[in-house]
This record gives C-alpha cells, sequence and structure tokens, in this order.
C-alpha cells in the first residue's frame, strides 16, 4: 500500500517537473516581455522583473501596425477555421460511409499527402496564384481551407466518424435524411469534441502561418502578425524586451485560447 | 406498391452516392489545384530555364548540373540529416514518453497534460524568434542556468559547432502534435494488460518495452515521418530568424537552398532540380508507409486507432 502511494507521489512529482520544463518558453517570454525598457536585463535565474511593466507593448506601435496586423490575422484565422471544420468533416464524413476497401484508399492518399513538404510546393504554387490573380489577397492565405488545412485533420474527422456507431447514422437515413442534413444535424453534434479540437488546431495552422503571408502577399494590405515578428527581428535585434513583447502578441490568442479551451478538453479525456 | 418504395429508395440511395462523389470530387479538384498540380509542375519545370516572368525555355539537364555540382546542395543535404532526419525519432520517442507519463488518471492531469502541449501553441514563427532570445549567450535564460550549474556555456546560434544543438533543442519543446497523437493511441491499450503484467513482477521498463511499444510502433513510425516532413517547414522558419543558415552555413538546409534559388534568384528550374531531391525523399517515406500499411492492415481492419 505505501509502496504504491510512494510510486503515485513519484509519478506525480515526474508530472510536475515535466510540466513545468514545458512551460519554460511562455514563462521566459512573458517575463522579458514585462521587464521595464531601459533597464538592464537580470542576469540571475529569478527572471520576474521587480517592476513588470507594460511598455514594451506600446513601444511596439513604433514598429508596426499592431492593432491593424492582429485584425487581419484574427478574421483570416476565423474564416479559415471555418471553412476547414466545413471541408474536413465533410470529406471524413463521406469517406467514412464508403466500403471499406475505398476508405483504406483514402486513408492511404491522406498519408502519402502528408509525406509531401509544404516547401515541395512553394516555388510552383507561386506561380499558380501568380496566374489566378490571387498573389496579396486574403484567397492565398486562405487557400488551404479548400482541401482540409491539412490532412492530419480530415483523418482525425474520419476517426472520430468511424468510432460513431453506424446505427446514428442510418437511422438518420431511414428518416429520410441526406447526406447535407445527416453531416449537420447527427455528425458533427455528435463529434462536437472533435470539432473543438480540429477548431484550435486549425485556429493555430492559420494563425501561426508564416511562409504563405512572407510568400505570397506584396503589400501590407493584408499582412498577419507572424509578418510583424520579421521587422521586429531586422530592427530591434537586441532590444531583447522588445522583441518579447512583439512574441507575446502574436502568441497571445492562440495560447489564451488553448488555455480557455483546457477545462472543455479535460472533461472529455483528452486524445479521445 | 411495394416497387414504388424500393425504388424511392434506390433514387434515395443514388442521389446519395452522387452527393458523396460531388463531395469528394470537389475536395479532390482542390487536392489536384493546390497539391498534385504544383508537384508535377516543379517535377517538369526542373528541365527548364524559368524565372516566373518570361515563358520557360528548355534547357534540358543543365539545372540538374547547376543544382547537384553545387557544393552548397551536398552540405545542406548533410546539414537537413542532422537537423531534420536524425532529431525526428528522437522527438517521437520524447513524445511518447511524455504521453506515457501522463497517460493515466490522476490530480491535476488535464492541466499538466495542457502544460506539455503550451509550446506547440506558440506560433512557430514566435517561438523562433524567442529562440533567438532564450539561446542568447549573455543574458537567454538557458545559459544563466547553465552558469549556475557551474558550466561554461557555448554562444549557440553565433558558434558554427553549436547553432545545430540549439536549433534542435528549441525543437524539442514543440512536440505537442505528437503527444497528443500518442497519447490517444495508448489509449487504446487497456489498462488491464498493465495491471496483469505487474502482478506478473514486470518492472516499468519492461512493461513499456514489452507492452507499449510493439502497440504503438506503427502510430510511432508513421509519426516519425511526419515529423521529418513538418520539420523541412518548421525549421526553414526557425532558421530564417535565429542563423540565416549561418554561421559559416553550419545551418543551411536543403529547404534555405530552394528558397534561395527560387525567391532570390529567381531561377525556378533550379529549384525544381534540388526539389528532385526532396520528392525522393518523400517517395521512399511513401514505400515505407505502405509498407506499414500492409504489415498492420491500417484502414480495413477495425483497429481502433489510425494516427
Amino acid at each position: 500500500m505505501s509502496h504504491s502511494s510512494f510510486r503515485i507521489a513519484l509519478r506525480f512529482a515526474g508530472r510536475l517537473l515535466t510540466a513545468f520544463f514545458f512551460s519554460l518558453p511562455a514563462i521566459w517570454i512573458i517575463a522579458a516581455a514585462l521587464h521595464p525598457p531601459g533597464t538592464p536585463l537580470p542576469r540571475t535565474l529569478w527572471v520576474a522583473p521587480d517592476h513588470a511593466s507594460l511598455e514594451n507593448f506600446a513601444r511596439l506601435g513604433e514598429y508596426f501596425a499592431w492593432a491593424r496586423l492582429g485584425f487581419n490575422s484574427l478574421w483570416i484565422s476565423l474564416v479559415g477555421v471555418g471553412l476547414t471544420i466545413v471541408s474536413a468533416s465533410l470529406v471524413g464524413f463521406c469517406v467514412s460511409l464508403l466500403s471499406r476497401r475505398s476508405q483504406q484508399g483514402w486513408v492511404i492518399l491522406w498519408l502519402a499527402l502528408l509525406m509531401i513538404p509544404e516547401i515541395a510546393l512553394w516555388p510552383t504554387r507561386f506561380v499558380l496564384f501568380k496566374n489566378l490573380g490571387w498573389i496579396d489577397s486574403p484567397l492565398a492565405l486562405l487557400a488551404p481551407a479548400w482541401i482540409g488545412a491539412s490532412p492530419f485533420f480530415i483523418l482525425i474527422y474520419y476517426r472520430a466518424f468511424r468510432r460513431t456507431p453506424r446505427e446514428i447514422f442510418d437511422s438518420a437515413r431511414i428518416d429520410g435524411a441526406g447526406i447535407l442534413q445527416s453531416w449537420l444535424l447527427v455528425a458533427l453534434p455528435v463529434t462536437a469534441p472533435t470539432g473543438m479540437g480540429i477548431g484550435l488546431l486549425s485556429f493555430l495552422f492559420f494563425w501561426g502561418d508564416f511562409t504563405s503571408p512572407m510568400l505570397y502577399l506584396t503589400s501590407e494590405r493584408f499582412a498577419t502578425l507572424p509578418l510583424a515578428l520579421q521587422t521586429l527581428q531586422q530592427l530591434a535585434r537586441s532590444d531583447w524586451s522588445l522583441m518579447m513583447a512583439g512574441v507575446t502578441i502574436v502568441m497571445f490568442i492562440p495560447m489564451a485560447l488553448f488555455i480557455a479551451l483546457t477545462p472543455y478538453f479535460n472533461r472529455r479525456s483528452w486524445g479521445q | 406498391m411495394p416497387f414504388f418504395r424500393n425504388l424511392r429508395q434506390k433514387i434515395k440511395r443514388n442521389s446519395q452516392q452522387s452527393s458523396i462523389s460531388l463531395i469528394l470530387g470537389v475536395y479532390l479538384l482542390g487536392v489536384s489545384l493546390l497539391v498534385f498540380l504544383p508537384a508535377a509542375w516543379s517535377f517538369g519545370l526542373a528541365f527548364f530555364q524559368f524565372d516566373g516572368l518570361t515563358p520557360p525555355r528548355w534547357n534540358g539537364g543543365v539545372n540538374f548540373i547547376l543544382a547537384y555540382s553545387d557544393q552548397l546542395f551536398s552540405l545542406s543535404v548533410r546539414n537537413s540529416l542532422a537537423l531534420i532526419i536524425l532529431p525526428a525519432p528522437v522527438r517521437v520517442l520524447g513524445a511518447l514518453l511524455a504521453a506515457r507519463l501522463m497517460q493515466r488518471r490522476g490530480r491535476w492531469i488535464g492541466w499538466l497534460r495542457s502544460a506539455v502541449f503550451l509550446p506547440s501553441a506558440i506560433p512557430v514563427a514566435a517561438m523562433a524568434a524567442a529562440g533567438l532570445w532564450i539561446f542568447n549567450p549573455l543574458y537567454g535564460p538557458v545559459n544563466l542556468l547553465l552558469q549556475q550549474l557551474g558550466l561554461s556555456p557555448p554562444a549557440w546560434f553565433v558558434e558554427p559547432l553549436w547553432a545545430k544543438p540549439a536549433l534542435i533543442l528549441l525543437s524539442f519543446w514543440s512536440i505537442g502534435e505528437g503527444f497528443l497523437v500518442c497519447l490517444a493511441a495508448l489509449q487504446d491499450i487497456p489498462s488491464e494488460i498493465d495491471e496483469a503484467a505487474r502482478v506478473d513482477g514486470a518492472g516499468l521498463g519492461r512493461i513499456f518495452v514489452s507492452i507499449t511499444l510493439p502497440v504503438v510502433a506503427p502510430t510511432l513510425a508513421l509519426l516519425a515521418f511526419r515529423d521529418m516532413i513538418l520539420s523541412f517547414h518548421n525549421s526553414f522558419i526557425a532558421i530564417f530568424f535565429t542563423t540565416a543558415g549561418g554561421p559559416y552555413y553550419a545551418t543551411f538546409t536543403v529547404t534555405q537552398l530552394i528558397y534561395e534559388q527560387a525567391f532570390d534568384l529567381l531561377s525556378f528550374g533550379t529549384a525544381s532540380a534540388t526539389l528532385w531531391a526532396l520528392y525522393t525523399l518523400s517517395g521512399l517515406l511513401v514505400i515505407g508507409l505502405y509498407v506499414i500499411i500492409r504489415t498492420w492492415n491500417i484502414g480495413i481492419t477495425d483497429e481502433p486507432f489510425i494516427l
């Protein structure tokens, strides 16, 4: 008995230590961002500033219009998430209704698509978007939503639908529901936790996208937040607290969203 | 009457079939336009001289000679091996160990799991910019920590020898996706098996090697492949922010080379010829994948978990 409670305590300590290790980047970034400008950075392990200040965030305005970039990032990400949920779940749902053999074919296709590095598509996608007139347009940033943003998202949805008992869909079909109806009224609601997970992951996908805006945008009109980091890296390279304030701005919304959703995922047992 | 009911059901089923085909058709059209067409195009573009502005001109194998005789090519392949291919299995193993540690319920388990994913919620570009500060030789927290331990830490991104380890260490924080996948794969191992092994006197290490590893092996292999491919992209951004390929080309990877050829030199043909090396790698991975799928029958059996 005492042996097993000792083991549980040991395991808990290991878990705490692991969690602490993975929290370090966020702690370090935010601590540096709150450091008052003009004073030397601490050279001790205790990273929290004595007099925390938000001045760095005010100074960011001198380098880029973060409100406008943030607005662009936000609406492009939200539209991207909406489209991705629709396309990934629809494709996953339709494939889950096919015969076993065709299902395997689709799974192989998705896994193969996962094996194509994005870099392999950059040069010719650039030429393609140019011919389509999508350069310097949000369409170039939103294009991946057409194909579920990532085959990974479709696979997760497909897996969720396959885990759902078939009878639920069959009874909807007997009641005369078409594909779109059973998708909207049955499939999406019963996989709501998966939808939340995909929503979060695809938000991270679009919000964090750095290369698409860098390659396909030519003006500042639709520039998104990650591009601001490039500006900071070039103009304020050794002003660490300013740069970490920029990093904080870029990571704030996805991280806050993730933390806010954690209780939801906790209730529904992770990874299922 | 039954005849009409059958007919109605048949029409209904047919219309269902056709809407499934329509939806999947739209998806396949997107995949063709956004993936297959660009891939095939750059596959062929390797034989042309093309700057993205004037029409492409056939130039035979010149691009291949230009691309593969470039000293930077072999250097960048070696760097990619060290920075992208080799760390992938280690990252996946780390994700599995973290998932194993966080597998069973316990106090605060949800929040502790969420902490492991936390760095992965930071956009890659932000994490890369933060890396410049985290591994800063003078003020960076990593070096302050190492100094407290009595070590004399290196200057990381500034030193040719230490720039690669710094990039790899930075990437070890962002293993959230693999962590979640491993967690889901582990949930499928019934806890009774664990208990039975423990009753029989198996230690933690023995259970991990004899039960956990074999069950999640196909998932791990897929994850490692996936990790390599994703790392081509993520390491590009990390390098773009931290070392820009330096110092002395120590972190110059194939991705950097292709980016320079295509978007700095506007030599899409040479870039495409270099891309052939990447396509070869993708092809090998797809073959490996196919073997895994055949061996474990992924997608047709009733196995509870696929990636």
